[in-house]
């Protein structure tokens, strides 16, 4: 056996974990090259150390810390519901009842409004129809049912609202659901109403509201899916040091290797997720699809490899550096790629 | 229920102490801890170097074992998965400090990386007396403070903790020739660290 194998099969040796014929061959090495037997008996000396330094004790409180921190803790075998009440236990009665005493005197006061005399009804008409002299003549003959829709700004009758010299159109930001985008679109500056005619009682617009119309454009710009989850995981980062100019600087054809911090056990299932949005897909080491599973207490390290497309790889490392939640390591067991697909491998650490 | 076992003199196992606190025995829990702290500290210790981190973050390993412990399956044993955590949680303390710009203990005065290195005679260093016990193992936990995450693991778990090649396989998710190779990589990375240090310092 050449000395160079010799001297990588020391440890094993040491261990007793060679064939014998490999074991008898590390022996011979050992006794006729002294860099080998120099070598030998560095890691012999080491490992004796390592095993003869003896059990380390504990502090004789830790047991009681142990068992005070655990105290505090609900009981893990308890029931759902045992488990959610658990925090309210410390509490004590007399706060609940205190508690409960101001709460039914709130309602009580309430009740009490609710029993006043109702209005005389000639009363109640008088302030109705003075109000409505204050209205616009197209609103106030709207019907009743037409309530909910003028809300949202949606009526076939109403000019959209003037905006105020000098102030920004009020706008609508939501822009989930039908009424929302009537709203924007009833609240819209360029002032059409629905038979797309723009409104002879609008303004020009001022500088003022063309800057708005401006932010309010931007502001409606679509994110990405992929840029969403950056923006999702950004946000459940608290305050990590980014890493993308590490991760920039190890854009190389040599597989760029991480260690995946995740917050929670959906851990591998966001990462999936970004993976996706760049085109790539997760796998195991030897290449087979990784179906991402909920993390669970047993699971510790696993090595994953992400192969994203070669024109991707670089926004995709940008973007698990702006993640924080990921950190370059260093590493020995590197591999090539090939097929313009570049390897990033991933070591996932999950601490429930 | 716990009590009435130790009285008839039985050592409860790990799994049945698990299969007890499952049914509602808090004590079985104290037991396991009282069992396992030591464990537990010295692999912090060893990990982290710093004996107030140590226990911090073995009181953090405890808790979570408490949290997580009606959900362990029983498909690995007890002390792989106690070991799995500890790992995890000195590992992501570790990233906590390294975050917050607070890095490993800086080496003692002589035994930076920096300063230059003196050859070893040949044979290696010597065992004979003279050798102080305590000087040595702070020069190891020196050394091994300076050696990769995962070259330091995977050497306590084998030459301290004393675990198989398959356990430490089992525990770190990778394969036997992995172990193997890794294992050589950290201790002659060790050998050639503790080298250096015992040379310029004279312990041995």
């Amino acid at each position: 056996m050449q000395s160079f194998f010799a001297i990588h099969r020391l440890s094993a040796y040491i261990d007793g974990e060679l064939p014998d014929h490999e074991a008898a061959e590390v022996e011979r090495a050992i006794a006729a090259d002294p860099q080998v037997r120099d070598e030998y008996e560095r890691m012999l000396f080491t490992v004796d150390l390592l095993r003869t330094r003896g059990p380390v004790q504990a502090p004789p409180h830790l047991h009681a810390a142990i068992l005070e921190r655990v105290a505090d803790e609900p009981d893990p075998v308890a029931g759902f519901w045992a488990r959610l009440l658990a925090p309210f236990r410390a509490i004590p009665m007399e706060a609940v009842g205190l508690v409960f005493a101001v709460f039914a005197v709130v309602i009580l006061i309430n009740q009490d409004h609710s029993l006043e005399a109702p209005e005389p009804e000639a009363a109640v008409s008088e302030k109705l129809r003075k109000n409505l002299q204050d209205v616009p003549e197209s609103v106030a003959v709207q019907p009743s049912g037409s309530k909910r829709s003028m809300e949202i700004g949606q009526s076939d009758q109403m000019a959209p609202p003037q905006p105020e010299a000098g102030l920004p159109p009020q706008t609508t930001r939501s822009t989930r659901g039908q009424g929302g985008k009537q709203a924007e679109r009833s609240a819209s500056p360029k002032g059409r109403d629905p038979q797309g005619k723009t409104s002879q009682k609008m303004a020009p617009p001022t500088p003022e509201k063309q800057r708005s119309q401006k932010e309010e454009k931007s502001s409606r710009k679509i994110v990405p899916p992929d840029q969403a989850y950056v923006a999702e995981w950004e946000q459940m980062d608290e305050g990590v040091g980014s890493t993308s100019q590490d991760a920039l600087a190890l854009y190389s054809p040599e597989p760029v290797f991480y260690r995946l911090d995740p917050k929670d056990e959906h851990g591998l299932l966001q990462l999936q997720k970004l993976v996706q949005g760049y085109g790539g897909s997760l796998k195991t080491l030897d290449g087979r699809a990784f179906t991402p599973r909920v993390l669970s207490i047993e699971d510790n390290l696993e090595d994953l490899r992400v192969d994203v497309p070669a024109e991707n790889v670089q926004a995709f490392v940008a973007a698990l550096g702006r993640l924080g939640l990921v950190t370059p390591i260093e590493t020995q067991d590197s591999k090539m790629f090939g097929g313009g697909i570049v390897q990033v491998r991933i070591q996932v650490l999950y601490n429930p | 229920m716990l009590a009435a076992l130790l009285a008839m003199g039985g050592r409860p196992s790990d799994t049945e102490l698990v299969q007890r606190f499952k049914a509602g025995d808090r004590a079985a829990f104290s037991a396991l801890a009282h069992r396992h702290q030591h464990r537990v500290y010295g692999l912090c210790l060893r990990m982290l170097g710093n004996t107030q981190e140590a226990e911090e973050v073995s009181q953090d390993v405890f808790l979570s074992l408490y949290r997580a412990l009606p959900r362990f399956r029983g498909e690995s044993k007890l002390t792989t998965w106690m070991y799995r955590v500890t790992l995890n949680h000195c590992k992501n303390h570790d990233l906590y400090r390294r975050r917050r710009g607070h890095g490993r203990h800086e080496p003692l005065e002589g035994t930076r990386e920096d300063a230059p290195p003196r050859e070893l005679p040949h044979g290696g260093p010597s065992t004979d007396a003279g050798v102080h016990q305590s000087e040595a193992g702070a020069l190891l936990q020196q050394a091994l403070d300076q050696l990769d995450e995962d070259h330091r693991q995977i050497v306590l778990l084998r030459d301290v903790e004393d675990l198989t090649y398959d356990e430490i396989g089992a525990m770190l998710d990778i394969p036997r020739g992995t172990v193997k190779s890794r294992l050589h990589r950290a201790r002659a990375e060790l050998a050639r660290r503790l080298n250096r240090q015992v040379l310029r310092t004279d312990v041995l």
